[in-house]
């Protein structure tokens, strides 16, 4: 067997072990939990009705241009619906640091995943609305 | 042999510890003779449902404890979830009462600690959120063995520790544990049980 036939069977080995605990956004996740799992918990639950369970959050789907503007900017409860708890901004994330988190709760969490680039997230940011 | 004698006199430890009463926390001191334990002192603060809550009101029980205040951008929600947790296992036990202290009595209106109850889905027969001016809730949380002030630099304004406290009929501290760790909160879970097996005799 040759060097790389040889690295090529290691490797398919590793990613069959580490299957079930591999996570394609190690940052995301690291960030995810600096940034938001004291609120929205690490397992994405958050609190009853004062923070929002984002396991099925409409802003991977409908609202999904929204996402990067959130976090970024923050939340503030609208009078109209029954949360009272702002979520407050990130303004130190980069743009890219902003994505990997998309992309890892995305991938953790909404079923229909598809990776977003940088590019999406810098075009997001430019649209914000309610821009503060 | 060696090990065996290790495993004795270590299972004599373990169990010796699980058997022992929870110990009286605090500093405490000798007054003829008699020794004083530290005890949560008279106070006086407002409800969610602006009525004055005192010692008198928790009476015949024990209770549950953490500050927090609403706004806190940091480790709240985690101890809170922690709270719900204790709260869900131990909602049916008359013995036990739940009290959330908040730190921010500016913002923290009863009126919005009665929201925020009613958004936590929690009785507030069994778990009162409690405010006062803050000079109050923050001078009651030394006696709690909390840290909590005030700090423009600190997320929200105010610096505070994420303790659950548990303290007994007597006003006494029995134990607490970091409301940030699950982990700790589940030994937690075991001091609870050892200080209702002790009125439950
Ligand atoms: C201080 C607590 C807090 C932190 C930290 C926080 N959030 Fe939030 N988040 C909230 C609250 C409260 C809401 C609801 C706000 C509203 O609807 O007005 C919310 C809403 C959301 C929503 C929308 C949920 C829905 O479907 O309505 C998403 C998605 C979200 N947060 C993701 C994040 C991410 C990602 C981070 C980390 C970068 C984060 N949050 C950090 C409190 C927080």
């Amino acid at each position: 067997m040759n060097i790389k036939s040889k690295l090529v069977i290691s490797l398919l080995t590793l990613a069959a072990f580490s299957h079930c605990t591999y996570e394609p956004y190690p940052q995301g996740k690291e960030l995810y939990e600096a940034y938001c799992s004291n609120c929205h918990s690490s397992d994405g639950t958050g609190l009853k009705d004062l923070i929002p369970d984002i396991r099925n959050s409409t802003y991977y789907s409908t609202r999904k241009s929204q996402l990067a503007c959130i976090i970024k900017h923050g939340l503030v409860a609208q009078d109209s619906t029954q949360v009272i708890m702002d979520m407050p901004p990130a303004p130190k994330l980069s743009n890219f640091e902003i994505s990997n988190i998309i992309n890892y709760i995305n991938h953790q969490w909404n079923e229909d995943f598809k990776e977003v680039l940088i590019l999406d997230i810098d075009a997001d940011l430019e649209n914000c609305v309610n821009q503060k | 042999m060696k090990q065996l004698a290790f495993l004795i006199l270590l299972s004599g430890f373990l169990s010796c510890k699980d058997q022992d009463p929870l110990p009286i926390l605090g500093r405490s001191f000798e007054e003829n003779g008699v020794t004083i334990h530290h005890t949560i002192p008279d106070f006086s603060l407002l409800n969610q449902d602006s009525v004055y809550v005192s010692n008198a009101d928790l009476e015949n029980h024990i209770y549950i404890s953490d500050f927090f205040f609403m706004s806190c951008p940091t480790i709240c929600p985690r101890v809170k979830k922690q709270m719900l947790r204790l709260y869900d296992t131990y909602k049916n036990d008359a013995l036990i009462k739940f009290v959330s202290h908040s730190i921010d009595g500016k913002r923290d209106t009863p009126s919005a600690l009665k929201q925020y109850a009613y958004n936590l889905d929690v009785d507030t027969e069994k778990w009162m959120f409690l405010t006062g001016n803050r000079g109050d809730v923050i001078d009651i949380a030394d006696d709690y063995f909390v840290a909590a002030f005030e700090d423009s630099d600190a997320p929200g304004g105010f610096d505070h520790s994420g303790k659950i406290i548990l303290v007994d009929k007597n006003r006494h501290v029995r134990a607490f544990c970091e409301g940030t760790d699950p982990d700790d909160v589940t030994e937690f879970f075991g001091d609870v049980q050892k200080l209702l097996n002790e009125y439950k005799k």
